[in-house]
């Protein structure tokens, strides 16, 4: 197939032929940021299937707006969603199944729950040796308040049997080849949770495509993979729902394992809720500042625990200092934190930050290796130069 | 000169620059029917428009923006790795990827059970061609940054 570039080098052929300044030819031929309406300065991991990472500069906002929150597709997007078409059925292990329409769904008591949603592969491209998926740097994450009906509302107007025990999400993401249908289950206690919603607004917004328009499901405190969207079909089941987004994909093995141990499905379990990690979105990574006063900030979530602590070191991890942790806090929500650091001396630092979560883990110095390298939590680290 | 690239290169071009005038809400996710008669009339009408101006837009107009999907690299696979990896996914995908021959066979084969479309002649020549391109001793992939600016410069 031929490329935009191709394209580009036979017009500014053409432009040559025509007596026209080789000048012009090399700006059309220049590689510039990707033109994509909605979305500003987000790192461009994939274009077809879209995959967005943020930068973490980005986070320096309790509340993350959309044009700057990360997108995660394992399809493509519905090529038509109609809110006057679209419908959500629930059923299985139920006793009334049912069909709602966006009308009656937004008839069901409104919920809010801000919550920090992170990929289970963010910062994949940190693991060594590495793996294959998204190779996303830090930035698959982001913090939003999700509002709209409980799920559990929802599901008791159908009225779960009591053989149901798992509750499957399906999505209206169109899937190529023979590639299988991204279909996943969390069980039951979740999905009765009172903070587990069909979301159908984000930041107070109805939901944008990317992020799953009409409804999205939004469990909160657990991967991005469990929250659904463009969700149409719930259906409650006897056990997890059988299916590669299942097992194997999205599973963590029991035990630590080595890079060249291999594991048996047996000895795994579904990747659910986030761990206790922290990000330093600032002083960028090999910035160069000046002696004085210098603000290290960033966000520090926990997922379905509170984050305790978040701790600096600007010697290499020698010694540890508090971070001041920001007002802004909600259960499941990321808090963002600040440390003044007064540097008198020129030279090369490391700079660290460590979360502690109020279950008492703390993120560890080094990553904890996994086959598709989900939940990457180490000790995070910028390198400054101070001149 | 200007009608055969027009017919041979309009097909690709054609949705970015519709996807440009009527400013969809959303990236193009690949090439789709359309079901509406006016959406038919619409693009009717710019393929119109685009005949005569393709020419002198695409000259009088710097465009401001990167290629949205990337290339494969040179080699002997090139073709053949993009019609069985590019018709389901960009290849930015691949460019990503650090892995080793091991990796490499192993994604290789779970995509052809996908759908790819591998001869079984080309499979471990694929898997060379990527695993020779896409090594972990190579740098990493620098991925490009989204512009919600369109072309012209203005904001949306």
């Amino acid at each position: 197939m031929n490329s935009r570039r191709d394209f580009l080098k036979q017009i500014s052929g053409a432009a040559l032929a025509a007596g026209i300044t080789p000048l012009l030819s090399q700006a059309l031929l220049q590689g510039q940021a990707v033109e994509f309406p909605g979305e500003d300065g987000m790192i461009l991991r994939s274009f077809r299937f879209v995959d967005l990472e943020s930068p973490v500069e980005y986070f320096n906002t309790w509340l993350t707006p959309v044009p700057h929150f990360f997108v995660r597709n394992h399809m493509y997007e519905p090529t038509e969603l109609d809110a006057d078409d679209w419908r959500l059925s629930i059923g299985g292990e139920v006793e009334r199944p049912l069909t709602l329409r966006l009308a009656e769904l937004s008839k069901f008591e409104v919920h809010s729950v801000v919550n920090t949603l992170e990929c289970a592969g963010n910062g994949r491209s940190l693991h060594r040796p590495q793996v294959p998926g998204i190779q996303w740097g830090k930035g698959a994450v982001g913090t939003a308040r999700f509002s709209g009906p409980r799920l559990r509302d929802v599901l008791q107007r159908a009225g779960i049997k009591s053989t149901g025990k798992h509750v499957m999400f399906r999505g209206l993401d169109e899937v190529p080849g023979k590639v299988p249908p991204f279909i996943r289950s969390i069980p039951v206690e979740k999905a009765l949770d009172a903070d587990t919603l069909i979301a159908t607004h984000m930041n107070g917004s109805a939901l944008t495509k990317h992020h799953g328009f009409p409804a999205r499901a939004l469990v909160p405190g657990w991967i991005g993979a469990a929250c659904c969207k463009w969700l149409t079909e719930i259906k409650v089941l006897e056990a997890e729902f059988a299916g590669n987004f299942m097992s194997p994909a999205y599973r963590l093995p029991n035990q630590p394992m080595n890079p060249s141990d291999t594991v048996k499905p047996e000895d795994t379990h579904p990747v659910t809720a986030l761990t206790a990690k922290s990000v330093i979105a600032g002083p960028s990574d090999g910035a160069s500042l000046k002696t004085g006063r210098v603000v290290v900030q960033g966000a520090a979530w926990a997922g379905e625990a509170d984050v305790a602590k978040v701790e600096i070191s600007t010697d290499g991890g020698s010694t540890w200092s508090a971070a001041k942790l920001g007002h802004e806090q909600a259960h499941y929500a990321w808090r963002l934190w600040n440390y003044e650091w007064k540097v008198g001396k020129r030279g090369d630092y490391t700079i660290l930050s460590r979360a502690t979560d109020s279950q008492g883990r703390t993120q560890p110095a080094s990553p904890v290796w996994n086959p598709s390298g989900y939940l990457y939590n180490a000790v995070d680290q910028v390198k400054i130069h101070v001149a | 000169m200007w009608p055969e690239i027009i017919r041979e290169f309009l097909p690709e071009l054609l949705p970015k620059l519709y996807f440009e005038r009527v400013r969809l809400p959303a990236a193009p996710q690949r090439a789709t029917k359309s079901k509406s008669a006016l959406a038919v009339a619409t693009m009717a009408a710019v393929i119109a428009l685009l005949a005569v101006s393709l020419p002198f837009r695409a000259l009088a107009q710097k465009p401001t923006s990167a290629s949205a999907t990337a290339d494969l690299p040179a080699g002997p696979m090139q073709a053949k790795a993009t019609t069985a990896c590019t018709e389901c996914h960009e290849a930015r995908i691949i460019l990503q990827q650090r892995l080793s021959k091991a990796a490499w066979t192993k994604e290789v084969d779970k995509m052809t059970k996908w759908g790819a479309l591998v001869d079984p002649a080309d499979r471990d020549a694929l898997i060379d061609y990527l695993s020779a391109n896409f090594g972990p001793d190579k740098p990493a992939y620098e991925p490009p940054r989204t512009t919600d600016k369109i072309a012209s410069g203005k904001s949306k």
